[in-house]
């Protein structure tokens, strides 16, 4: 981690979580999708949450992105407590949520409505973040025309064009095949240094946070809390055959799996 | 509640209010005087053959559309060959005005209940047939994939396979088209008929009595008020288990 | 009334997919390899056409063999030199244009009323708990119950045509796009909250573009409902009009004008259905409602 963090200066920003509860309300009774959660990201840091299906991971993300407010607790960027959303808050989610009647150009250039960098320096910004994800050939192209991986990188690219300092991604690979999905991680891994940003991704495949990751925070359910930080000190690039990588992949798996018992035990 | 019922009370009272000053009064009647007649008719039972009588043509015309329209929408989803056969003639007809077969049911089987009610089952088999056939043309192919794996032959297939999978859509188009059933039936009594609410619009009419027809028109909207809250119910009813079933 | 109208959003689509089926199909006519597509086309077009044909044979027949008296069904080749007679005559034509340009009249006002409240009953909340129980409750009579009443009112002239089909035209279009602003998917408002979009902004470009589907169905059916309530009004209360001359040839015991006049009718509302249906094919492609 230490190396990866020094080779590159950053721009990023801070996140402090503390104390964060929220609890919804379904049918009459109360799921905790969060509770009492803290936890702390270092600037420039690329960071998951990684648990079961149901443990708030994409609740604390809407939290951080300020799509949703907690209901004790609160959410503090780069010294200020998060209120609202906001474009220096970039968001992926699972599906690419373009917009159908748009160009893949226009979907970039609508996040660029209010930079201050004048008409050409918004068709430049959108031209190289399009090189960026390589889909420069499709600039032109209506969503529906495009495969899962490429409306992903559209959607990678419209989340970095206003330049955010924080990158949320809600799962953004969990759609696509291994193959597609695999050659998507390495390129997250280029943008994630090239546009310096901090980034907290949401999963559930260990093998992808353990690849892309500084630190995995590994969430369990009911109610949804954080329940271990795993260091990732192995040095990028990162070969997934590797026995540092290997030996971590599993001592996660096997908290994850004690975890599933005991919620089939309590159930 | 009161938000709902505002602008239908401020609508009311302007009605009641203004009635009274423009030469249109006698038009428009007034909003007391319809309620008046609406009391008149149910105290002196003048109005219940006339709705007694639309009712039954509608059920009667409903009943005709809903088995042969079924069957139709039936034969043609499980027969590729049937379904080539009679989709465009019946898709062209789904598009045509059904009045303007109105004054050849006059000359062909006269005036009476029998063109009401061939207007009415014409009015609800297009929609009865269109809304199945799409449900049971486009049931899941795993579905039947399941039935053929089973050993299921042609039959079983139709009604143990394709007809309930299709179930939900089919009650949605059977409840859609009762409403089309008695609009069917209104039309045939204003054209071809001397008794019914649409014979009651048009003699009201007529003898230039406004507060009737407002009277028999209030009558026809609280009635399809009814049906679209069965429809409404049948529809949701039937979808929760539908969807339940999607996102298991 | 949702309801009814979402069903006809489903009859509306499961034609979009045979539309799309015939127009993927007639594409690429040369090539070689499609040869055998296109004959599978002309094939069905012929399959599809031996039921009309064998109705015109049966009615040929009975009208030959005089099965059926005359005056109560004329040859089809009287119907067809009556409906040439009518054509060329400039009748049949006088009377559709008059019948169109009512058609245009009144989906013109009813259509853009009905676009202005639905666009209203979608984005605010109140006006729709307000004003919109009242509208349906009144638009819940059909046009044609209301046909005497508003005779009474504006008498029986043009005035009457318009108020009536911008009458029926007004709930499709209201309903159709109301509903879907109303039924938007809450994911692409994270979206436009994400990228900061003001309230004009988020009009522009997520909410009008979203519903141009959906004025398309209200459209399709506008024009389906008017054409229809307008040959009723014509055939009850008119002195011109397609309706009318149909009308005109039933009380004149000319059946082969009723005819000529109900294959027209046919004709035009299935050319409107299949025209519109066309452009609402186009605009299926960006649907959020049904698109990732
Ligand atoms: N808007 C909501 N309304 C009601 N319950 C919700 C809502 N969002 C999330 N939940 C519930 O909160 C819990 C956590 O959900 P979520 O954060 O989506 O989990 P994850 O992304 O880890 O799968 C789940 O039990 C879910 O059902
Ligand atoms: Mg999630």
């Amino acid at each position: 981690m230490a190396v990866a963090l020094e080779s590159i200066s950053v721009t990023g920003t801070s996140v402090e979580i503390s104390g964060v509860s929220r609890v919804f309300r379904v049918d009459g009774r109360e799921v905790n999708a969060l509770r009492d959660v803290s936890l702390t990201v270092r600037p420039g840091e690329f960071v998951s949450l990684l648990g079961p299906s149901g443990c708030g991971k994409s609740t604390m993300l809407r939290i951080i992105a300020g799509l949703d407010r907690p209901d004790a607790g609160e959410c503090v960027v780069d010294g200020a407590i998060v209120r609202a959303p906001s474009l220096s808050r970039g968001v992926v989610f699972q599906d690419h949520r373009l917009l159908p009647w748009l160009t893949v150009r226009e979907n970039v250039l609508l996040a660029l409505h209010k930079a201050p960098i004048g008409q050409d320096g918004r068709e430049a910004r959108v031209l190289e973040l399009l090189d960026l994800v390589g889909l420069s050939a499709f600039a032109g192209a209506k969503p529906h025309q495009l495969s899962g991986g490429m409306s992903q990188r559209a959607a990678i690219a419209r989340a970095l064009a206003p330049r955010p300092r924080l990158l949320l991604l809600d799962e953004p690979l969990g759609a696509l095949d291994s193959l597609t999905r695999s050659r998507l991680q390495g390129e997250l891994l280029r943008l994630w240094e090239h546009e310096k940003v901090t980034v907290i991704m949401v999963t559930h495949d260990v093998e992808e946070a353990v690849y892309l990751s500084n630190r995995v925070f590994v969430m369990e359910p009911r109610p949804g809390r954080v329940r271990g930080i795993f260091d990732v000190s192995i040095p990028y690039p990162r070969r997934r055959v590797d026995a540092d990588f290997v030996a971590l992949r599993q001592s996660i798996l096997d908290i994850l799996e004690r975890e599933a018992t005991a919620a089939e035990l309590t159930c | 509640m009161f938000r709902h019922g505002f602008t239908l009370l401020f609508l009311l009272a302007a009605w009641q209010l203004g009635a009274g000053f423009g030469a249109t009064a006698y038009y428009l009647s007034t909003p007391v005087q319809v309620a008046d007649r609406l009391l008149e008719w149910s105290m002196s039972g003048y109005v219940w053959p006339h709705l007694l009588s639309t009712i039954e043509c509608s059920l009667a015309g409903f009943g005709v559309a809903a088995f042969v329209g079924t069957l139709f929408a039936l034969a043609m989803a499980s027969s590729p060959s049937f379904a080539r056969l009679l989709e465009p003639a019946l898709f062209a007809a789904f598009s045509t005005p059904k009045i303007v077969i109105a004054p050849l049911l006059i000359l062909w089987i006269g005036v009476g209940t029998l063109p009401v009610i061939a207007l009415s089952a014409l009015s609800s088999f297009f929609v009865i047939f269109y809304g199945s056939y799409g449900g049971l043309r486009d049931v899941s192919g795993s579905y039947i994939d399941t039935a053929a794996v089973l050993g299921a032959g042609y039959w079983t297939t139709a009604f143990q396979f394709r007809l309930p999978a299709a179930g939900p859509y089919i009650l949605a188009s059977l409840t859609q088209g009762l409403i089309y059933a008695f609009h069917g039936a209104i039309l045939g009594e204003m054209t071809a008929s001397d008794t019914g609410m649409g014979y009651l619009i048009v003699y009201s009419a007529t003898s230039m009595d406004a507060a009737s027809v407002l009277a028999a028109l209030a009558v026809i909207g609280a009635v399809t008020f009814g049906l679209l809250h069965l429809l409404a119910s049948a529809t949701r009813a039937l979808a929760a288990p539908l969807n339940a079933e999607a996102l298991a | 009334m949702s309801i009814e109208v979402l069903s006809d959003q489903r009859i509306a689509s499961s034609g979009t997919l045979r539309f799309a089926r015939v127009a993927g199909r007639s594409s690429a006519l040369f090539s070689r390899r499609w040869m055998k597509v296109w004959k599978g086309t002309a094939m069905a077009a012929l399959l599809g056409l031996s039921l009309p044909a064998a109705i015109l044979a049966i009615w040929t027949i009975a009208a030959r063999m005089e099965l059926v008296a005359p005056q109560i069904l004329p040859m089809p080749s009287l119907v067809w030199a009556t409906t040439w007679d009518l054509t060329v005559s400039g009748d049949l034509p006088r009377e559709l244009a008059v019948s169109l340009a009512r058609l245009a009249g009144g989906l013109l006002i009813g259509g853009a009323l009905g676009l202005a409240f639905g666009l209203l009953f979608g984005l605010s909340r109140a006006s729709e708990a307000y004003l919109g129980p009242t509208l349906r409750a009144i638009f819940l009579v059909p046009s044609l119950g209301w046909l005497p009443f508003f005779m009474m009112i504006f008498g029986i002239g043009e005035t009457l045509k318009f108020v009536l089909i911008a009458k029926t035209c007004f709930l499709p279009l209201m309903v159709n796009v109301s509903g879907a602003i109303q039924t938007l998917p809450a994911k692409y408002h994270d979206v436009t909250r994400c990228l900061e979009l003001s309230r004009q902004e988020r009009l522009r470009y997520v909410i009008i573009p979203s519903v141009i589907p959906a004025i398309a169905i209200g459209l399709r059916q506008a024009i389906a409902k008017g054409w229809k309530t307008l040959i009723l009004v014509e055939m009850i209360s008119s002195a011109a009009g397609i309706g009318y001359l149909m009308m005109w040839g039933r009380k004149s015991f000319q059946l082969d004008v009723v005819f000529a006049t109900m294959i027209v009718i046919a004709l035009v509302g299935l050319l409107f259905d299949r025209a519109v249906l066309a452009l609402q094919q186009r605009t299926a492609d960006w649907s959020l409602h049904t698109g990732g």
